[in-house]
């Protein structure tokens, strides 16, 4: 009896210190909701070749999965409201809404949601995930940074930010019409702020 | 850039393909068989489609996507129904066509938007529509031997390509070129049947005729911004072709009218669109009179005031 109870608390030892070797799941470990005012959606597309132009995107929602311990976990879906596009003159705000583009009207969302995630030399994230724009969608890879992390000083919530460029051909997701005069590739950049959910 | 992106893809290969389509069509044909449109006006569309985006994907994901395979297979049929039998195909196959049509176009506010009683109020009156369209151009179509083929025809081609125009103001320069192919098509058709002296249509190419015109109005007032009034006169304009048989010439015009007052919406929306708050391009005056910056840079260094010579 006295090698049983031996062997019993021999076990819960061990037990213990396997526990213990775990690394504890860290105070970061959350669903952070993407805060639509201050993060950014910037996109560039280059006219007749001769400058960049850059237009907006005003609405953004979104989540970000994120464990600072384990930030190869990390999760991201992001969605766009394709009619907040804004390139500050409204007749070509109302163009880019149009059949002509980006069909709002039809195709009201873009989204994009991460499938992986793996961590690169240099400290950034190489995100795959699905884009889908205009109806179509593709695996896209894209290039993440962690910007920094900060509490807020009035809501004393935990800050977070990403922010990641890429860009895409928009004839893949048959968007065609004036390509040449507007260029085919399509960069984007987004930046985004996010907060653990209520 | 205007005749690449424009004039080629709109005009210059619709007009083309709707030719040789129509030498196709015409192949082993004598005597006083009409000309038949189904294959032109089909081809046309199809040409400008390709020319402008690219060959759609299959399966379609967009309602424009879904218009062109509808619009082919449209004019497939109609022009195999008219070389088979002469006349409109029976009314099944036309009411298999729009309502094929309706749920082409507008499956994405069925889906997303709509609730249930809103999609069958929309369905079933637009429905009725298209029916109703199809036969009224049916009947205008078959109409055509008896009247001044030369009037029946600016009549058709004034409404179609009044169309292109109106969508083209409504912001969308796509869905109007693909109407302006449409247009090429008919144009294409009538001159053909003018120089061989026949009668140019069908009963039966009025089912292409609906699907690619009904379909690029549903584009444009659905996905576009072409106001309710107006879709709405251009439609009158396309139904009223019907009563273009009757007595006197009021009748053979009277669909212009709506189609005039159409284009005086969408004319009148289009120039009289609120300034952009921003003043982006430079237009307005600053307040109290003075120059706009753009204006006041012209006029730096100019003592005397006077107005310098605008630049070329």
């Amino acid at each position: 009896m006295r090698t049983q109870l031996l062997h019993t608390v021999t076990r819960f030892l061990i037990l213990g210190v396997l526990i213990a070797l775990v690394p504890a799941a860290s105070a970061d470990a959350a669903t952070y909701e993407v805060d639509g005012v201050h993060s950014s959606a910037l996109f560039k597309v280059k006219h007749f070749g001769a400058s960049n132009f850059y237009g907006a995107f005003r609405e953004i929602t979104g989540s970000i999965n994120y464990d600072s311990a384990m930030p190869e976990g990390m999760g991201i879906e992001v969605e766009i409201a394709a009619a907040s596009v804004d390139t500050r003159y409204e007749q070509r705000d109302n163009h880019v809404k149009s059949p002509d583009f980006l069909n709002a009207a039809e195709f009201p969302t873009i989204k994009f949601k991460s499938t992986s995630v793996s961590m690169n030399d240099d400290g950034t994230f190489s995100v795959t995930g699905n884009l889908t724009l205009h109806g179509v969608t593709k695996e896209i890879q894209v290039t993440a940074e962690k910007v920094g992390e900060a509490e807020h000083p009035r809501s004393g919530k935990q800050l977070i930010g990403f922010e990641a460029k890429f860009t895409v051909d928009r004839t893949e997701f048959d968007m065609a019409f004036m390509a040449g005069p507007l260029s085919e590739e399509v960069e984007f950049m987004i930046s985004l702020e996010a907060s653990p959910g209520s | 850039m205007l005749i690449n992106n424009f004039l080629l893809p709109g005009v210059v290969i619709p007009l083309v393909c709707a030719a040789v389509a129509t030498a196709v069509a015409q192949w082993g044909r004598r005597g006083d068989t009409p000309v038949g449109g189904s294959l032109a006006v089909g081809a046309a569309f199809a040409s400008a489609y390709v020319a402008m985006t690219g060959w759609p994907r299959f399966p379609p994901v967009e309602s424009t996507q879904r218009l062109f395979y509808w619009v082919v297979v449209i004019g497939l049929i109609g022009f195999l129904w008219s070389r088979l039998k002469r006349d409109a195909p029976p009314w099944p196959i036309g009411v298999s066509a729009v309502a094929f049509l309706l749920w082409g176009m507008l499956k994405a506010p069925i889906e997303n938007t709509w609730t249930p009683a809103t999609a069958a109020m929309w369905l079933g009156c637009l429905l009725i529509v298209g029916l109703v369209l199809t036969r009224t151009v049916e009947a205008s179509l078959k109409s055509a031997a008896g009247r001044p083929a030369l009037e029946a025809a600016a009549v058709r081609l004034a409404i179609v390509g009044g169309s292109a125009v109106a969508l083209g103001l409504s912001g969308t320069a796509r869905l109007a070129q693909l109407m302006g192919a449409v247009a090429c098509g008919i144009l294409v058709v009538e001159l053909l049947a003018w120089r061989l002296r026949r009668r140019p249509w069908l009963a039966g190419d009025a089912l292409v005729l609906v699907t690619a015109v009904l379909g690029l109005l549903l584009g444009g007032y659905f996905y576009a911004e072409l106001d309710t009034w107006p879709a709405a006169l251009l439609i009158a304009a396309l139904l009223l072709l019907g009563l273009g048989s009757g007595p006197g010439p009021l009748w053979r015009w009277l669909p212009l009218l709506p189609l005039i007052a159409a284009l005086a919406l969408v004319g009148w929306s289009f120039f009289h669109q609120e300034d952009d708050p921003y003043d982006y391009y430079g237009r307005r005056p600053a307040a109290g009179g003075e120059a706009s910056p753009l204006e006041a840079g012209n006029n730096e260094g100019n003592d005397e005031g006077n107005t310098p010579p605008r630049a070329a």
